[in-house]
């Protein structure tokens, strides 16, 4: 099984979107403690609120966004 | 001071935060311009790409209103996805909506601008589109629930000033009680205080502070030509006439010739 966490294809590190962003931030210690905080998700090109994404669960072939505040014009 | 919303605002200059050097110059620039707002993104963790450790930091310890924008959105849903993105993210409802059609002009998309407008107004927003002088698209923006506009004076990180001077002010005349933001094109000081000269009642630029050679003094520049073209807007400005007008009266001149 494969699912796409911002654009690279990669193998499910659990079975919802949650557990996905636990890993996705374990993996990236780089990332400071309010960015970490404040990651944005979203799911197929939905939306998936912090709250929700527990309930959010993962399948085969799933585009997956993990996005955090970044300098903008 | 300008409330926008009901919101103070300590300036009419209005910063993007992106195409710093360093986010030490960024926050040196902010801490010292005392911009009215800042815009940010949404954005993937690309190592490289930007500096996200510490921006968050950054954008605590400054407490500037934020407005994050959709920059880089093609199409209806993306523009919404990442609205409410942002939402959540940075803890606002204001967000800059940008529907953009050609790339290589990075033109707003009226059409799509309208309908995410409606959609995000819908959801509990307020919407700062990021749209031409169209007046037919203006008007459409407003009836969507809209309640600034945010017309670009030139492309994106163009700096050219106001490229269509008599449209964006056909514009600013067609909706004198609507706050109206020039927005994208500035490249000088200049470029601000004739905005603001005309009533817009701020501007919002990007480029031509992080990439001139000293962003914090461009930004100290801009902000005062943003207050400057502000004191003459309110102070009015006079009529050009045809001919010359002599200043010193004629009264009272000597007769030595």
């Amino acid at each position: 099984m494969q699912i796409y966490i911002n654009g690279r294809p990669c193998p499910p590190t659990g079975e919802t979107l949650a557990d996905i962003v636990e890993q996705f931030l374990v993996d990236r210690n780089d990332l400071d403690a309010r960015s970490r905080l404040a990651v944005g998700t979203a799911h197929n090109g939905i939306f998936v609120p912090r709250e929700q994404r527990r309930r959010c669960r993962i399948a085969p072939g799933d585009r997956i966004e993990i996005l955090v505040p970044m300098q903008g014009g | 001071m300008l409330t926008l919303l009901g919101k103070p605002l300590a300036s009419r200059l209005f910063l993007g935060t992106a195409r710093y050097p360093s986010l030490d110059l960024l926050s040196k620039t902010l801490m010292t311009a005392r911009p009215g707002l800042i815009t940010l993104a949404v954005r993937r963790p690309t190592p490289g790409l930007v500096q996200p450790r510490n921006f968050a930091d950054m954008l605590e310890v400054l407490a500037t209103p934020l407005l994050p924008n959709t920059a880089g959105c093609h199409s209806v849903m993306e523009a919404v996805t990442t609205a409410e993105l942002a939402r959540e993210m940075f803890r606002t409802s204001w967000i800059k909506l940008e529907v953009i059609g050609s790339k290589r002009w990075l033109e707003p998309d009226g059409v799509g601008l309208v309908e995410a407008a409606t959609i995000l107004v819908a959801e509990g927003f307020e919407v700062f589109p990021y749209t031409t002088e169209d007046l037919g698209i203006a008007e459409r923006l407003l009836r969507a629930g809209c309640r600034v506009l945010m017309p670009w004076a030139a492309p994106i990180g163009s700096g050219r000033g106001l490229e269509n001077r008599a449209g964006l002010l056909r514009l600013r005349a067609a909706f004198p009680d609507i706050p109206m933001i020039l927005d994208a094109g500035l490249g000088r000081p200049s470029h601000a205080a004739e905005a603001m000269e005309h009533g817009f009642d701020a501007v919002l630029l990007n480029t031509a502070v992080a990439e001139s050679g000293d962003p914090l003094r461009m930004a100290l520049a801009f902000a005062s030509a943003v207050e400057a073209g502000r004191l003459a807007f309110e102070a009015g400005l006079v009529a050009p006439r045809q001919n010359a007008q002599a200043s010193t009266p004629e009264e009272g001149k000597a007769a030595l010739g």
